[in-house]
C-alpha cells in the first residue's frame, strides 16, 4: 500500500467521484450493496457480507424518472430512480432505505414495483425519536431487516457477526472523528474526499489508508486566517462545494451534514446486545430534520455548532424541494440571525451551479474576512 | 498609478478608472457581446497606461487573466453605493444574470445579502426576453408601462413560462401597455421578496442596469415603502466598487 499522503488524497477522491456503475470495477473483491441513507444501519450489510455504499445524486443522463416521479420530487429521489433505470446499479446486490421522508419512502414503494425480483428494503426509524415506543419499535425494524437479510443470503447472521461489523464502523467513525478535529490542515475538498470516501470504498480498504494518512495531516501545520464556516445540509454529493470553497479563501470549520458530521457521530457501544447498540445509535444521533425530538431544535442546535467551531458564518447547502430541510431552514435562520451569525444558501437541483455558488461563497468569505469568532 | 475596476457582466462591461488621487477620469459601458472577456481587454486598451491596479468582478472575472485582485460584484457593489452614499444601508443590484439585495454598513462592508435562484426571474435577462416577445425596444418599457390602463397580472417568474403568458395574454387581445406594465410588477414583487430576507434599512440605493427603468425604481418604492436612490450613472457602481477597493489594496501595499 502506498502510504504517501498524496496517493491516499488521490485514492479518496477516486472513490468519492466513483459512480456507481464503476464501483465493481474499482473494488472487484466485495459485493455491494446500495444505501441511500444514514439512517440505515451499516453494520447490519457488512455482517451480512455485503459492502455499504452510498449512493448519491449524479448529473442527470436519462430523464428515466419522468416515468414514475413529477418534476417537484427532490433531484436526489429522482437520481437514485434514473440511475437504477439506466442500469447503473447492475452488480449491486439490492438497495436499502430508511424512512427518512415521504419521498424517499414512495420512491422504495416505486422502486419495488418499477424492480420487482431485486432486493429492496426499507428501514423505518420513528420519526418521533424519543416517543414511549420509539426504542421497542426501532428493534422490532432491525429485527426484520436482519431476517430479510439472511433470508437474500440463505445464511443466519449471528450477533458476533454484527458486532464485528460495529466495530468495524466504530473504527471507520473514529478515524473521521480524527479528521475532522485536524480539518484546519487540510484543504476542504481533501477532508470531505475522506468523508465520501469512507462511504463508498470497502471498510477493509478505508480503514488501513485512514490510518496511514492521520500522521501527515497531524504534520501538517495548521492554514489560519481564513473565514470559518459551518456547512448544513442533506447530502454532499461531490466536491463542487468544498472545491469552490477553498477557491475563496472559506474554511468550512464543521458541518451538519447526513453524509458526514450525521454519518461519523458514534460510536456505537459494544457493551449491550447488538441491536439495541444499533437502536440507540440511530435514536440518539444529530436529529434530521425528517426526524423529531421533543428536546430538540435545530437552529438553536446550529448556533451552538457555530460557536463550538468558532465560526463565523453558516452556509445553508440545500437540494432543491426537499420539504424536510425547508421546513426547519425558517426557524434555524431566525435563531442565527437572532443570534448574529451571518448565512448564506445554496440551492442545488440537478447538478451544481459553479459560478453562481462561486459568486456567493467569496462573497460570503468577503464579507466575513473582517470578523472574529 | 490608476485604479481600474472592471465589472464583466453577461450583457454588459463596465470600466472605471480613478486617478491616483481616486477622481474619475474614464468611465464606460458596452455590450458584452459574445465574449465579455474580450470586451473587456478592448476596454482596457482604451486605457493607455503601464501603471495600473485592476480589479476585475462580475460573472466574467475568474476568466480574466492578468487583473492584479478578484473581488465578488456583491462587495464592489456595496463599496461604490457607500462611496456615492454615506448613509446608504441597503443596496439592491439588478443585473443582467442575476439580482441581489445587500444590507450594508455606511462604511460599505456587507453584513448580509441574498441572490435571485438560479433562474433568470427578477433580472434584467427577464426583462429584454420579455421585451423580445413584446417585440419592443428595452428602453421603451418603461413609458409603455406609464401609459398601462388595466395591468395583466403575470404569474409565471419563469422567464420562458413568462414568454408564453405573455404571448397568450397579446393573443387574447391585451394591449402591449397593459402587459409590460405587469412585468414590472412582477420584476419588483420577486426583488421585494429578497429585500425582505435581508431587512430593508435606508438609505436605499439601487445600481445596475435594471435602474435606469423608473417604472421598475418606483414599484419597488410603492413594495418596500421606502425612497430608493438610483445614481446618475448605475451601470457603473460595481466597477466603481472595484476601483476604490483597488486603490486601498494597493494604498496598503505602499503602491502609489
Amino acid at each position: 500500500m502506498n502510504t504517501d499522503k498524496d496517493a491516499i488524497l488521490a485514492r479518496f477522491k477516486i472513490a468519492a467521484a466513483l459512480p456507481p456503475n464503476r464501483w465493481i470495477t474499482e473494488y472487484p473483491r466485495a459485493r455491494p450493496m446500495a444505501v441511500f441513507c444514514s439512517y440505515v444501519p451499516e453494520e447490519m450489510i457488512l455482517a451480512a457480507g455485503f459492502a455499504p455504499v452510498r449512493v448519491r445524486k449524479q448529473p442527470s443522463q436519462s430523464g428515466a424518472w419522468g416515468e414514475h416521479l413529477q418534476s417537484y420530487a427532490c433531484p436526489l429521489a429522482r437520481s437514485l430512480l434514473e440511475q437504477a433505470a439506466d442500469g447503473e446499479l447492475a452488480g449491486f446486490a439490492g438497495a436499502v432505505f430508511a424512512h427518512s421522508c415521504d419521498t424517499m419512502q414512495a420512491l422504495a414503494d416505486i422502486w419495488r414495483m418499477r424492480f420487482a425480483g431485486g432486493f429492496a428494503w426499507v428501514v423505518n426509524v420513528p420519526t418521533r425519536l424519543d416517543g414511549p415506543h420509539a426504542m421497542e419499535y426501532t428493534l422490532r425494524e432491525l429485527m426484520d431487516f436482519r431476517a430479510a437479510l439472511e433470508g437474500l443470503t440463505g445464511k443466519p447472521i449471528g450477533d458476533d457477526d454484527i458486532r464485528a461489523a460495529i466495530g468495524l464502523c466504530n473504527r471507520v467513525r473514529a478515524l473521521l472523528a480524527r479528521l475532522d478535529a485536524l480539518r484546519d490542515r487540510m484543504t476542504n475538498a481533501e477532508f470531505y474526499a475522506a468523508t465520501l470516501a469512507a462511504q463508498t470504498m470497502p471498510r477493509e480498504e478505508f480503514i488501513p489508508l485512514a490510518e496511514s494518512l492521520i500522521p501527515h495531516i497531524e504534520a501538517a501545520p495548521p492554514m489560519t486566517g481564513r473565514p470559518r464556516a459551518i456547512l448544513v445540509g442533506a447530502i454532499l454529493d461531490d466536491l463542487t462545494v468544498p472545491a469552490l470553497a477553498d477557491e475563496v479563501g472559506l474554511h468550512l470549520a464543521g458541518d451538519d451534514l447526513c453524509t458526514s458530521a450525521r454519518y461519523m457521530e458514534g460510536p456505537v457501544s459494544a457493551d449491550t446486545p447488538p441491536l439495541e447498540a444499533l437502536a440507540a445509535r440511530s435514536l440518539g444521533r444529530t436529529t434530521c430534520p425528517a426526524k423529531h425530538r421533543e428536546d430538540w431544535r435545530r437552529g438553536a442546535a446550529l448556533v451552538a455548532l457555530a460557536r463550538q467551531r468558532q465560526a463565523h458564518g453558516v452556509i445553508f447547502y440545500l437540494q432543491k424541494f426537499c420539504d424536510p430541510h425547508a421546513f426547519d431552514y425558517a426557524d434555524a435562520r431566525r435563531d442565527l440571525d437572532a443570534a448574529g451569525i451571518p448565512h448564506i444558501t445554496l440551492e442545488d437541483d440537478a447538478g451544481p451551479a459553479t459560478a453562481q455558488w462561486r459568486t456567493r461563497l467569496q462573497a460570503f468569505a468577503e464579507m466575513l474576512g473582517g470578523r472574529t469568532p | 498609478m490608476q485604479w481600474v475596476g472592471l465589472d464583466i457582466g453577461s450583457l454588459t462591461v463596465k470600466i472605471v478608472v480613478l486617478d491616483k488621487g481616486g477622481a474619475l477620469v474614464f468611465t464606460k459601458v458596452v455590450p458584452s457581446g459574445r465574449s465579455g472577456i474580450q470586451a473587456a481587454k478592448a476596454l482596457l486598451d482604451e486605457v493607455p497606461t503601464s501603471r495600473r491596479f485592476v480589479v476585475v468582478t462580475g460573472y466574467g472575472r475568474v476568466c480574466m487573466e492578468g487583473a492584479d485582485l478578484e473581488v465578488s460584484e456583491i462587495t464592489c457593489h456595496a463599496r461604490g453605493a457607500a462611496h456615492l452614499y454615506g448613509d446608504v444601508g441597503t443596496v439592491i443590484d439588478i443585473g443582467g444574470q442575476d439580482s441581489k439585495v445587500l444590507r450594508v454598513e455606511p462604511n460599505g462592508r456587507v453584513v448580509q445579502f441574498a441572490m435571485n435562484d438560479r433562474c433568470a426571474a427578477g433580472t434584467g435577462r427577464f426583462l429584454e426576453v420579455m421585451a423580445r416577445a413584446l417585440d419592443v425596444p428595452m428602453a421603451d418599457l418603461d413609458d409603455l408601462a406609464a401609459r398601462a390602463v388595466e395591468p395583466v397580472p403575470i404569474s409565471s417568474t419563469c422567464a420562458v413560462f413568462a414568454e408564453s403568458e405573455v404571448v397568450g395574454h397579446l393573443a387574447a387581445g391585451r394591449r402591449v401597455e397593459d402587459v409590460v406594465a405587469g412585468l414590472l410588477d412582477g420584476i419588483a414583487a420577486r426583488v421585494a421578496g429578497l429585500a425582505r430576507q435581508v431587512g430593508v434599512r435606508p438609505r436605499v440605493v439601487m445600481t445596475g442596469g435594471v435602474a435606469l427603468n423608473s417604472g421598475v425604481v418606483s414599484r419597488l418604492e410603492a413594495l418596500l415603502g421606502a425612497p430608493i436612490s438610483v445614481p446618475a450613472n448605475c451601470q457603473v457602481v460595481g466597477a466603481l466598487g472595484a476601483a476604490l477597493l483597488g486603490m486601498e489594496r494597493g494604498q496598503q501595499n505602499g503602491r502609489s
